[in-house]
């Protein structure tokens, strides 16, 4: 059964470049356990929002971020936060994949590693064993974990960086566009891999793909102009979306 | 309405409207050339509309594959969607509506091939042009997508019942006066009948009109008569 708590909240949360407003007062329950999908035309502001979860707008300098971000009922802005640590709970697979350019091995085994997670190499090697799998990765790769990690294919690629993250142990993953770059066949792989995946963790998804956010998630949230318009039920938001702009958008529309 | 930014989707739904607005056309045509036919029972009309019945299955199969090339290749969602997925329905009760004309004309065909005219005529076409009303305003709703004239039509077919009733109710009095054959009552009662279930296919029809512009179903609350004309 699919738990139906609340993992992260937002309230009020705005983000600037500079002077330019990205996102506008946007607010959002994200449920434990279950795949979100963020969609919307391009500076919609739905890649900004995914960045404020795990504080990735802290490394952009003329971003200000202010409202608040609740993660299992603490705010991940405050100044006790660690980011580092916060992105080890809050982990990240970006559009293009971006393996370290070192061993196979070695990308997976990084993280736990720096985070202290293993005492021994044998609990290291277990780690690495138990992240390549429930990445759907370990069977392709097992008997070649010293191999160069951007010798894999692209898809490959993307399940090794989705193991990276694993690894440090996250209750929550945000994926930006993570099937833009990979062929029909890889993305199906990763779709179903996420399809596994939410039974522990949390997703947020943004994406480019209308098919994809309607075959991967329970609930979907369209954002235009840095507002977010609505958010439901994904079977309601593509059969009968609320609002003429959702419509307009889904519906391939001038809007 | 709101075009999309892909010129070639718009053409594909215009293309399937206009299936859909043809289909309905050919039916109501069909109806109106059976209806004026009850009484002079002309042979060459009749058989026409026997032969163009088949134009209306071709088209039937035409539209539920047009929907199936859309769902594949467009993905259509939200409006889109309903209105692709209603299109092979309101075609397959175009359909059964083309039967039901096809089997009025072949029934005024053996009553006149036999010598006999068709009784009760004015009743029936009374009943068969308030059906024919309701099958061109189901057309005209269907083609502008208008879900209140759909209603009205829905909910009035219940007069269409009660019409029916009370000629079932003249034709049980022919049976009783024995100035005609068996066969012609027959095939009068199969006219009439036929008449009423054309009229039932156009609230289906309405039903899905409301489906495509409001996104749920109509309950079935429809007003309907008792057991009498059952």
């Amino acid at each position: 059964m699919t738990d139906m708590t609340n993992k992260l909240t937002a309230k009020n949360v705005d983000v600037f470049y500079g002077e330019k407003q990205a996102l506008k007062s946007v607010s959002i329950d994200i449920q434990d356990k279950n795949v979100t999908a963020f969609i919307g035309p391009s500076g919609c502001g739905k890649s900004t929002f995914l960045r404020c979860f795990n504080r990735m707008n802290d490394v952009i300098p003329s971003a200000r971020v202010s409202g608040e971000i609740i993660l299992d009922g603490v705010d991940i802005n405050s100044d006790d936060i660690d980011p580092v640590l916060l992105r080890a709970q809050v982990g990240m697979v970006f559009q293009k994949p971006n393996p370290f350019p070192k061993s196979i091995y070695d990308n997976v085994s990084y993280g736990p590693r720096i985070h202290g997670l293993a005492a021994h190499k044998d609990d290291l090697d277990a780690i690495v064993e138990d992240s390549l799998k429930k990445a759907g990765l370990w069977a392709e790769v097992a008997d070649r974990l010293q191999d160069q990690a951007t010798g894999l294919s692209g898809g490959q690629q993307q399940r090794l960086c989705i193991a990276r993250a694993i690894a440090v142990n996250p209750s929550v993953l945000l994926m930006d566009e993570p099937c833009s770059a990979l062929d029909p066949i890889a993305t199906a792989v990763i779709e179903d891999l996420i399809e596994g995946l939410k039974s522990r963790y949390s997703i947020i998804i943004v994406t480019h793909s209308m098919q994809q956010a309607a075959r991967v998630s329970e609930k979907t949230a369209y954002f235009h102009l840095g507002k977010l318009v609505e958010f439901g039920d994904t079977k309601q938001i593509f059969t009968n979306p609320a609002h003429e702009q959702t419509e307009a958008y889904i519906s391939g529309k001038i809007g | 309405m709101q075009e999309h930014i892909s010129t070639s989707f718009d053409n594909d739904l215009n293309d399937l409207d206009a299936m859909i607005t043809k289909i309905g056309g050919m039916v109501q045509t069909q109806l109106n050339l059976v209806l004026n036919s009850l009484e002079v029972g002309n042979d060459e009309v009749l058989n026409t509309i026997i032969e163009t019945d088949k134009s209306i299955d071709t088209l039937e199969h035409e539209i539920f594959d047009k929907a199936v090339e859309i769902i594949a290749l467009r993905s259509p969602h939200a409006e889109d969607l309903r209105k692709v997925m209603i299109a092979p329905r309101i075609a397959s009760s175009n359909e059964r509506m083309g039967d039901l004309v096809r089997n009025i004309a072949k029934r005024v065909l053996s009553i006149h091939g036999e010598g006999h005219s068709l009784p009760l005529a004015e009743e029936i076409k009374s009943l068969g042009f308030d059906v024919l009303e309701a099958v061109t305003n189901i057309n005209d709703a269907a083609a502008r997508n208008d879900v209140a004239l759909a209603l009205k039509i829905w909910e009035s077919d219940v007069n269409i019942d009660e019409a029916y009733d009370e000629l079932i109710k003249s034709i049980v009095q022919l049976i009783d006066q024995k100035n005609h054959d068996a066969e012609t009552i027959r095939h009068t009662m199969f006219i009439a009948k036929n008449i009423e279930r054309i009229g039932d296919h156009v609230t289906t029809i309405a039903e899905l009109i409301h489906f495509r512009v409001e996104a749920k179903m109509l309950s079935d609350e429809r007003p309907k008569l008792g057991d009498a004309q059952q």
